[in-house]
């Protein structure tokens, strides 16, 4: 009776150990919206796609065409409300790529265009605005430097020299060819 | 009886034991995934660097173009090597002041800068014909005025021996053909763009082999009259522009500069050598 008892529990316990296996193996599983650590995963795929994706719009002048697509009257970039940031990718070369990258696989992203004032300091010119970014989202930046001689890629087609002291977002901060040096960062997180 | 009351007992204990069992493996499962996370994150520390180091060489070959094409036939090399100077020190300071955002410190100096001659013709009716010692060339791209394109007659480029003869053939057809070797056409009217140091004709690869530049070498155009539009070329050479096309200036064909960047993963130091649309041979 006893021996018979004692069988049983054994078997009870093994099965109970392998199910407790088979439950904590099945917890640790990496989905998309997992919210654990597990996440890095993503954010290491995420980083080195925006990374890409940056790396590839400054080598073939795209981005630097992004940051001139700007609309002098309106403040703000060509096609996007007067003073605002756009709520979508831009509608130009960069903004293809940052949609048929980021947008199509449900990454949200925002822009933002860093610039060195007059005074020397660093100010930001957002030029997309999707949300608020979750804590789960990375960070890749990419610098590009425009000139007195480069042109606005807009409507509006003036080199940055002939424009006036407000026109363009970033002021001219050297005396000569040089116009300013600008930073994109880009904030992807997983919608 | 009394034996059965002590098997629930040990029954129950059992259970709350397998219970706290299966909690600490769960914890420790966890643990070790966060550990391997946490070991694994950031794995590109490299990634900031190379960004930082595309980042700054594409920002100074710019400013060396953008300071050779504004500078006047009457300016000297020196000129034009200080205001490059000027803005590789407002890069610097604006890479600077960007990456001490993200914790990194980083510096740029000029070792030396490289004498050149921006060579250029822009909206010629027809070229002029000249040779200029170079020992090196980068971004020679002529855009070619077809309707200014005497059919028939070659205009042709002579890259230190390797002569390429670019001819508008009657049709609307512009072929460029290096003597004895590779022969490209483009059905294209109006403006054609033949890049010379990428070998791309209107857009379309056209391999010809660019030659191998070195001390004593030339580059030149020959028969000029033949054709007309725009071109212009950046030659490492000391030649006195009065030899060479009136719009030629003296220039910086190419920058030695120092990077240098510390982050909290390595410290980074290397000499590059900015010299844009220079050939990859």
């Amino acid at each position: 009776m006893r021996g018979q008892a004692h069988t049983l529990e054994a078997i009870i316990a093994a099965v109970l150990i392998i199910g407790g296996l088979i439950f904590a193996t099945q917890a640790t599983a990496v989905t998309p919206l997992s919210a654990s650590t597990s996440n890095q995963h993503i954010e290491n795929q995420q980083q080195a796609t925006v990374d890409g994706l940056l790396a590839t719009a400054a080598e073939n002048g795209t981005l630097t065409d992004a940051v001139l697509y700007y609309n002098s009257s309106s403040g703000t970039f060509e096609g996007a409300p007067a003073g605002e940031p756009y709520a979508t990718a831009p509608p130009n070369a960069f903004g293809t790529a940052l949609e048929e990258t980021l947008s199509q696989r449900q990454i949200a992203f925002n822009v933002d265009v860093y610039y060195v004032t007059q005074a020397g300091d660093t100010e930001s010119k957002p030029m997309v605005r999707m949300g608020e970014p979750s804590d789960n989202a990375v960070v890749a930046t990419r610098a590009v430097s425009v000139y007195n001689s480069s042109n606005l890629t807009a409507t509006d087609d003036r080199q940055l020299e002939d424009l006036g002291g407000e026109e363009f977002y970033a002021p001219n901060v050297d005396d000569d060819e040089l116009y300013n040096v600008l930073e994109v960062e880009v904030t992807v997180w997983r919608k | 009886m009394a034996e059965m009351n002590d098997r629930g007992q040990l029954i129950l204990v059992a259970g709350i034991l397998l219970a706290v069992l299966f909690i600490a493996l769960a914890l420790l499962v966890n643990a070790a995934i966060y550990t391997d996370n946490v070991a694994t994150r950031g794995g590109d520390s490299a990634g900031e660097v190379l960004e930082y180091q595309a980042g700054v060489t594409d920002s100074i070959g710019g400013l060396i173009d953008a300071e050779n094409a504004a500078a006047s036939g009457g300016d000297n090399f020196s000129d034009v090597n200080s205001s490059v100077a000027g803005g590789i020190s407002e890069i610097d300071a604006a890479f600077g002041r960007n990456n001490l955002r993200r914790s990194a410190s980083t510096d740029i100096t000029i070792v030396n800068t490289t004498e050149g001659r921006l060579i250029r013709e822009r909206n010629a009716n027809d070229f002029e014909s000249w040779e200029a010692n170079a020992s090196d060339v980068r971004r020679f791209v002529i855009d070619l005025d077809t309707d200014n394109m005497t059919t028939g007659s070659p205009l042709v480029v002579d890259l230190d021996g390797t002569e390429l003869k670019i001819i508008n053939k009657t049709g609307g057809e512009v072929k460029v053909n290096e003597t004895g070797g590779t022969e490209c056409t483009t059905n294209a009217t109006g403006t054609v763009r033949f890049d010379v140091t990428g070998e791309r004709l209107d857009g379309a690869t056209c391999q010809f082999g660019w030659p191998d530049f070195d001390t004593g070498s030339t580059v030149g155009i020959e028969n000029g009259t033949y054709a007309g539009g725009s071109y212009e070329l950046t030659i490492k050479s000391d030649d006195d522009p009065a030899w060479l096309p009136s719009e030629t200036t003296r220039a910086v064909y190419s920058a030695n500069i120092k990077l240098r960047m510390d982050t909290p993963d390595l410290r980074y130091e290397t000499t590059v050598t900015v010299a844009p649309g220079e050939p990859d041979v």
